[in-house]
C-alpha cells in the first residue's frame, strides 16, 4: 500500500478514534458534539464500509457518496438492533464501542484488501469549482440558512389569543387533605388574577391579587381546613379585569368528601 | 466555456431563493395573509422549471445532472423542513417521536407505543435517531430532521444512479429523477419523520445495487454488490412493513422475468428474494404479528370501498371538496390535478412502447414498466373514501417505475426529434402540472401551509394549548396514565405527555366524547378502556388529526372548520360527583374519572 493511503487510513482512525472519545467526554475538544457525531454516525461506518468493498477504484464519486449515506444508515440500524436485543442495550458508551469496531473492521478489511485509494485527497480536485462558481454556490448557501431562519421567525401575535393554565391536583393518598394548586400565564402581556376556593356556596379562601408575567408560574399548596365536612371544592381564578366572570374553573372532590 | 459544473453554481443560487420566497409565504400563512399560498406556489416554480429545463438539455454534464437532481430533492426536503421548524407536527412523525423517547429512556427496543403500536416493532428510524441524540445532545426532533435529511440524499443519489444503470442515459435518468417528485406522497408524507422515510430510500439504494450488479461482468464487484443487497434488505425488513414486501415483490419479479427470458437458465436475483421473504415473513411473524391488525383494515377496507363502489352500493367520494368543510377546491387546482393524470396517461404508452423496442433484454427496465400500468387501477381507488389513503401511499412505489417510463418516453420520442429551448422549458411546465398536481392530491388543502405553532412574546416563547397541557401531564401526573382524548391531542399527549391515549372510533371514544350526558354506554366505555383522565377539548378541530394543533386565529370563528363542541357536550362531566375537573385551560379541561373505574383518585 503506498505511504500516503497508510497515512490517510491512519487518520481517519485517529479522527474516529477521538470522536468516540469526545462523545464519552474524555477529551475536552473545543468542536460541538453534534459537528463531530454526525459524521461519526452518518458517514464513517458507510465510508469505512465502501472502502473495504471497493479497494480499486471501481466506484465514482456520485456512487462513493451513495454508498457512504446509504452503508451508514443500513450498518447503523442493524448494528442497533444487536444491541438493543443484547444484554447491553443501547447505551452511549456501547453505541460509540459499536460504530468505533465498526470503523476499525472496515478500516482492517481495507488494508487487507489492499486499497489503493482513499479519496479523501482527491476530494478538492474533483470538486474544481471556479472562484466565481464557489463565490455562487456560498452565497446560495447563505440564502437558504437565510430561508430557514425567515421560516423560524415565531408567529406574530395578531389575530391569535393566549391562554392561562390552571390547575388543582390532590397532593396524593398520604395527603388526603392537600391539594396542590398551580397557575402558568401563556397569555401574551403580563396577568392579574384573583383568585378564589369556595365550598357548597361559601367562600373559602380567596387570594385577591397574583400577577404573573408571560411564562410566568405560581404554584401553592392548598389545605383544608378542619372545619371542613364534604363537598367539593371549587376554584375560581378570575381576572382583574373581568373580576365578575370566572376566567377559569377547576373542582377537587376530596376523599371521602360524599 | 463552462466546466463539468455547468449552469450548477447558477441554479443552485436560483433555487435558494425560491425558498426564500416559500419561507416568506409560510411566514404569511401563519398570519392568515391572502398573499401566502399564491407565493408559495410562485417559489415551487421558481425552484423547478429552471433546473428541470437545465436537467432535461443535451449540455449538461452527468456530474452537473446528479448535482442538480439532488439540490432539486433536497430543496423540496428544505420546503417541508420548513413547513415547521419547530417540532414535528404531522401526525405520523409524533407517534414515531414516542419510539424514540421510549429507547432513550430504556435503552431498549420494541417498547410499546399506545398511539400507532405497530411503529415499535419497526425500530429501524428510532434506532438510527436515539443514537444521534444519545451521542451529539441534540434534540429528537434536530436529529430526526437530519436522518430524514440523509435518506433523502441517498433517495435522489439511488433513483437518479438506478435509472441510469438501466437506461445508460445520463439524461434519462435526470429526467426521470425529477418526474419521481411528482408523485402525491413526495413532498410532505415520505419527507415526514416516520419509518417509511427511512425504508424507501434504501430499498431503492438495493434496486441500484442489483441494477449495478447486473450490469457489471462475472467476478467484478458483483459479491460485493450482492453483500450490500443483502445487508440492504435486512435493514428494511426491520424498518418498514410495505416497503419490505414491495421490496419482496420486485424482486420475486426480477427472477421471474430472469427464469423466462434465459428459459431457465439465469434464476436472476433468486437468493436475495428468497432472503427478502424469509426475511420478512420471520419478522412478521415472530417480532411484529401485530401488523397484520394494523394493515388489514386499511387495505381490506379499501377493496371493499372498490368493490361496493364497482356493485353500486356506494357512491364515488366527491372530488376536490373537503369532506369536513364542505369546501370545494379552487378551478385552477382541479385543472391541475386532472392536467397531471391526463399528461401521466398520454406519456406512460410513448415510454411502455420505447422500453419494449429498446430495453426489453433488460429485466429491471421490464420490472419498471410492469409496475406503471398499474397507476390508472390505483386512481380508481381515489374515488372512494377509505381507497384515498391506499392510492396515496402506493404512489411513492409505483412512480419509481411510472417516473422511468415516462422519461424514456420524453427522450426517446420527444427529444430524439428536437431539443430546442423551447421544447425543454414546455417539458419544464409540464413537470409544474405533475408536481402540483400530485400535491394537489396528496395533501389535504387546509394543511398544505403552516398555520401559528409558536408566538414569541419578548424573550418567551408560547407554544399551543395542547402541546403545553401535554407537557404539563408529564410533570404532574407522570407517564403511562389512560387517557380519553380527541385525535390531535392524542398524538400530542402520546409524544410529549408519554400518556396511554384511546381515541377516534376505536372503543366507542368518540361516541363517548359526543354524547351531551354520562349514561350508562359512557360510563361501560371508561370501565373497558381503564381510563383514568378525559381531556376535552372544545375546538372540533381537534378531531381533525391534520390541523388540531395550532393556535386558531380568532377571526376563524367565522370559519365552519373552527366551530365549538355544543357546552351540553364538553360539560357533562362537571355535574358529576366525584368527578374532579383537575385543569382548565380554557379549551382544554382534564377530568378524572377514576371513580368510573373504582381507581384511588389519587396518586
Amino acid at each position: 500500500m503506498k505511504s500516503r493511503q497508510r497515512d490517510e487510513l491512519f487518520l481517519i482512525l485517529t479522527i474516529a478514534g477521538v470522536v468516540a472519545l469526545r462523545t464519552q467526554g474524555a477529551v475536552a475538544i473545543p468542536v460541538p458534539r453534534a459537528v463531530v457525531v454526525i459524521p461519526f454516525v452518518l458517514l464513517l461506518p458507510g465510508y469505512m464500509m465502501t472502502a473495504a468493498l471497493f479497494p480499486r477504484r471501481e466506484v465514482a464519486a456520485a456512487e462513493r457518496l451513495l454508498f457512504t449515506v446509504g452503508l451508514s444508515l443500513v450498518l447503523v440500524t442493524l448494528s442497533g438492533l444487536l444491541l438493543g436485543v443484547s444484554p447491553w442495550g443501547l447505551q452511549p458508551d456501547k453505541w460509540t464501542g459499536m460504530l468505533s469496531g465498526l470503523t476499525l473492521l472496515g478500516a482492517i478489511a481495507a488494508l487487507v484488501r489492499g486499497h489503493d485509494d482513499f479519496p479523501l485527497a482527491s476530494v478538492p480536485a474533483a470538486i474544481k469549482l471556479t472562484l466565481r462558481q464557489g463565490l455562487l454556490m456560498g452565497l446560495a448557501t447563505m440564502i437558504v440558512f437565510v430561508a430557514l431562519r425567515v421560516a423560524r421567525t415565531p408567529a406574530t401575535q395578531y389575530g391569535l389569543e393566549g391562554y392561562t393554565m390552571f390547575w388543582l391536583l390532590p397532593a396524593g393518598p398520604t395527603k388526603p387533605n392537600e391539594a396542590r394548586l398551580g397557575i402558568t400565564n401563556m397569555e401574551f402581556t403580563s396577568m392579574k388574577y384573583r383568585l378564589d376556593f369556595e365550598i357548597t356556596g361559601h367562600s373559602l379562601y380567596e387570594r385577591p391579587f397574583l400577577e404573573l408575567e408571560p411564562g410566568e408560574t405560581w404554584q401553592s399548596l392548598l389545605v383544608l381546613p378542619a372545619t371542613y365536612k364534604a363537598g367539593p371544592i371549587i376554584a375560581s381564578l378570575y381576572r382583574l379585569d373581568d373580576p365578575r366572570h370566572p376566567y377559569r374553573q377547576v373542582v377537587w372532590w376530596p376523599k371521602g368528601s360524599t | 466555456m463552462r466546466n463539468s459544473w455547468g449552469w450548477l453554481p447558477e441554479l443552485t443560487l436560483t433555487g435558494s431563493f425560491s425558498l426564500i420566497l416559500v419561507a416568506c409565504a409560510y411566514s404569511g400563512a401563519r398570519a392568515a395573509a391572502g398573499w401566502a399560498e399564491p407565493l408559495f406556489w410562485a417559489g415551487l416554480i421558481v425552484l423547478i422549471v429552471p433546473i428541470t429545463a437545465r436537467v432535461a438539455s443535451v449540455e449538461a454534464t452527468r456530474q452537473e445532472r446528479i448535482a442538480l437532481v439532488v439540490w432539486l430533492g433536497m430543496a423540496f426536503y428544505v420546503v417541508k423542513v420548513m413547513h415547521n421548524p419547530f417540532a414535528f407536527t404531522f401526525p405520523d412523525e409524533l407517534s414515531h417521536l414516542r419510539n424514540v423517547t421510549e429507547i432513550l429512556q430504556n435503552g431498549r427496543l420494541f417498547e410499546e407505543n399506545p398511539v400507532i403500536p405497530a411503529t415499535a416493532l419497526y425500530p429501524g428510524l428510532q434506532i438510527i435517531t436515539s443514537t444521534l441524540v444519545s451521542l451529539s445532545g441534540l434534540s429528537i426532533f434536530r436529529a430526526g430532521i437530519l436522518v430524514i435529511g440523509a435518506a433523502r440524499l441517498v433517495l435522489f443519489l439511488a433513483l437518479y444512479l438506478l435509472y441510469e444503470q438501466v437506461s445508460g442515459s445520463a439524461r434519462a435518468a435526470g429526467i426521470a429523477t425529477v418526474f419521481y417528485m411528482a408523485n402525491t406522497s413526495f413532498l410532505f408524507w415520505t419527507a415526514q419523520y416516520a419509518y417509511e422515510s427511512l425504508a424507501l430510500p434504501i430499498a431503492v439504494f438495493i434496486l441500484y445495487a442489483i441494477a449495478r450488479r447486473d450490469n457489471s461482468s462475472a467476478g467484478t464487484l458483483r459479491t460485493e454488490l450482492a453483500v450490500i443487497a443483502l445487508l440492504g434488505v435486512a435493514s428494511v425488513v426491520i424498518t418498514h412493513h410495505m416497503t419490505s414486501y414491495a421490496l419482496t415483490a420486485i424482486l420475486w419479479v426480477l427472477t421471474l422475468f430472469s427464469i423466462i427470458s434465459s428459459r431457465g437458465k439465469n434464476l436472476g436475483p433468486w437468493a436475495l428474494a428468497l432472503v427478502a421473504c424469509a426475511a420478512t415473513l420471520m419478522w412478521l411473524v415472530f417480532v411484529a404479528t401485530l401488523t397484520i391488525d394494523y394493515l388489514s383494515p386499511v387495505l381490506l377496507g379499501a377493496i371493499k370501498s372498490i368493490l361496493r363502489l364497482i356493485a353500486g352500493e356506494e357512491s364515488t367520494r366527491q372530488l376536490f371538496k373537503s369532506s369536513s368543510t364542505g369546501s370545494v377546491a379552487p378551478l385552477w387546482e382541479q385543472w391541475v390535478a386532472i392536467g397531471s393524470v391526463i399528461l401521466i396517461a398520454l406519456g406512460l404508452p410513448f415510454g411502455l412502447s420505447q422500453i419494449w423496442k429498446q430495453y426489453r433484454q433488460r429485466l429491471l427496465a421490464l420490472a419498471l414498466a410492469g409496475v406503471a400500468p398499474a397507476y390508472f387501477p390505483m386512481q380508481a381507488f381515489r374515488l372512494t373514501p377509505a381507497g384515498w389513503e391506499t392510492s396515496n401511499r402506493a404512489s411513492e412505489f409505483l412512480f419509481v417505475g411510472i417516473a422511468f417510463v415516462l422519461a424514456v418516453g420524453i427522450v426517446q420520442c420527444w427529444f430524439s426529434r428536437r431539443c430546442s429551448w423551447i421544447d425543454r422549458w414546455v417539458l419544464a411546465g409540464c413537470v409544474v402540472i405533475l408536481i402540483f398536481g400530485g400535491f394537489i392530491a396528496g395533501w389535504p388543502p387546509k394543511a398544505r401551509l403552516p398555520r401559528p405553532y409558536v408566538v414569541a412574546v419578548g424573550t418567551q416563547v408560547i407554544e399551543p394549548q395542547g402541546v403545553s397541557t401535554s407537557k404539563w401531564m408529564l410533570a404532574f401526573l407522570g407517564r403511562d396514565n389512560r387517557v380519553a382524548v380527541d385525535a390531535s391531542n392524542a398524538k400530542l399527549i402520546g409524544a410529549y405527555g408519554e400518556q396511554h391515549p384511546f381515541t377516534s372510533r376505536k372503543y366507542g371514544i368518540q361516541a363517548m366524547f359526543f354524547s351531551d350526558n354520562i349514561g350508562r354506554t359512557e360510563r361501560d366505555i371508561i370501565r373497558k378502556t381503564g381510563v383514568r383522565y378525559v381531556v376535552v377539548d372544545r375546538r372540533h378541530i381537534s378531531w381533525d388529526h391534520m390541523v388540531g394543533y395550532y393556535f386558531d386565529h380568532v377571526t376563524d370563528g367565522a370559519n365552519a372548520e373552527f366551530e365549538w363542541v355544543e357546552p351540553a357536550v364538553y360539560e357533562k362531566f362537571d355535574s358529576h360527583e366525584n368527578v374532579g375537573k383537575i385543569f382548565d385551560s380554557g379549551n382544554i379541561f382534564i377530568y378524572d374519572v377514576s371513580v368510573f373505574n373504582e381507581v384511588s383518585p389519587t396518586r
